[in-house]
């Protein structure tokens, strides 16, 4: 199993950020952030999207987080994107700090089967913070070719985002 | 540990490129890799380490270029029968989750990643995903958690250690770069 670079992108503070004619040449995707909210909170949220070219996909959820003094767990179903709880600090954190993500989306391209994601995550703050696992599932056969990852108030311009393929063989 | 003199990022490799490998003697706490090569976009950090200390678990800490005191943690356990999590701060090193130690059955080791994602960024503090699991047939932990180190210097120097004591021989830690476009 071999890993290789597919794509890079830099938080723009605006939007989404966007992959798009994913190469079909790969097993599995992953994408790893190392990211911050510009939203005026402590805290912003991974909202991710994967799909192919008219595809009408629903998404859901399930969330394992710790706060530091609690675990929890949650779930969403019908949304029109994956929710990963709170992955990242934002404005109103201290200076510098980040947070981290990393998606792994299994054999996105098989065409017989919906497509299991796993995100795993989380930031610390010095007293606050989260780690995450979640799991998404995305109801959609076809193969992926486009994707998005975003947060609230959009990713700060010190956010870093690659797009790996995996290879089996 | 000295860094292996062949390995550069090149086509020949995939993202994932083996950086260094130590193999601990039993005779020191700690495997420390230096002057790591700052042309990856992340480093990942792979241990099987068991403690010396006298107990089934020891904590696995992980320090950045020697300095100690800046890192805290946000953990999220399970121990077989419920999960939890906790915090630490203002640590000796980033507490990364358990190994197996002496008085678990012998044989068994910790497994533990973390994933330390741009690390050469001289702007950012440096967070951190951890994974480690040690798992005694019957009792032991998996574990997950968020790492900060409150610095903006590159990391050039990686520690990882058990809290307690020296490692056990056999045990072992591997430090990769993971390269992304143009690199």
């Amino acid at each position: 199993m071999s890993m290789y670079p597919i794509a890079s992108a830099q938080g723009n503070g605006s939007g989404a950020i966007y992959f798009n004619n994913i190469p079909q040449n790969f097993t599995h995707l992953q994408v790893r952030i190392f990211g911050r909210g510009g939203t005026a909170s402590t805290g912003s949220n991974i909202y991710t999207n994967w799909g192919g070219s008219g595809s009408a996909t629903t998404f859901s959820d399930h969330i394992l987080n710790g706060n530091g003094s609690t675990a929890s767990s949650s779930a969403n179903t019908g949304l029109s994107y994956i929710f990963g709880g709170t992955m990242f600090p934002a404005a109103s954190s201290t200076a510098n700090i980040m947070g981290v993500c990393i998606i792994d989306i299994l054999d996105y391209t098989n065409t017989n089967k919906y497509k299991t994601i796993k995100m795993l995550g989380g930031n610390d703050q010095n007293g606050s913070g989260q780690v995450i696992l979640a799991s998404g599932l995305i109801q959609y056969s076809g193969a992926i070719t486009t994707g998005y990852v975003d947060t609230e108030g959009s990713f700060t311009t010190s956010t870093t985002v690659q797009l790996y393929g995996i290879t089996t063989a | 540990m000295p860094i292996l003199p062949t390995v550069a990022a090149g086509s020949m490799h995939g993202a994932v490129v083996p950086i260094a490998y130590a193999a601990n003697n039993g005779s020191s706490q700690t495997i420390t890799f230096t002057n790591i090569p700052q042309i990856y976009q992340d480093l990942l950090l792979v241990t099987s380490i068991r403690s010396s200390t006298s107990a089934t678990t020891d904590s696995i800490l992980v320090q950045f270029n020697s300095t100690t005191s800046i890192y805290s943690d946000t953990d999220l356990y399970g121990n077989g029968s419920s999960a939890s999590s906790s915090r630490g701060s203002n640590t000796y090193g980033m507490f990364a989750g358990y190994c197996a130690a002496n008085t678990a059955t012998s044989s068994i080791f910790g497994s533990h990643q973390t994933h330390i994602l741009d690390y050469a960024n001289t702007s950012a503090y440096k967070t951190t995903i951890n994974r480690a699991s040690a798992d005694l047939n019957g009792s032991g932990y998996s574990v997950l958690t968020a790492g900060l180190a409150r610095t903006t210097s590159a990391i050039t120097t990686v520690t990882v250690f058990p809290a307690s004591a020296n490692m056990i021989i056999g045990s072992t830690a591997t430090l990769y770069g993971v390269r992304t476009v143009n690199q």
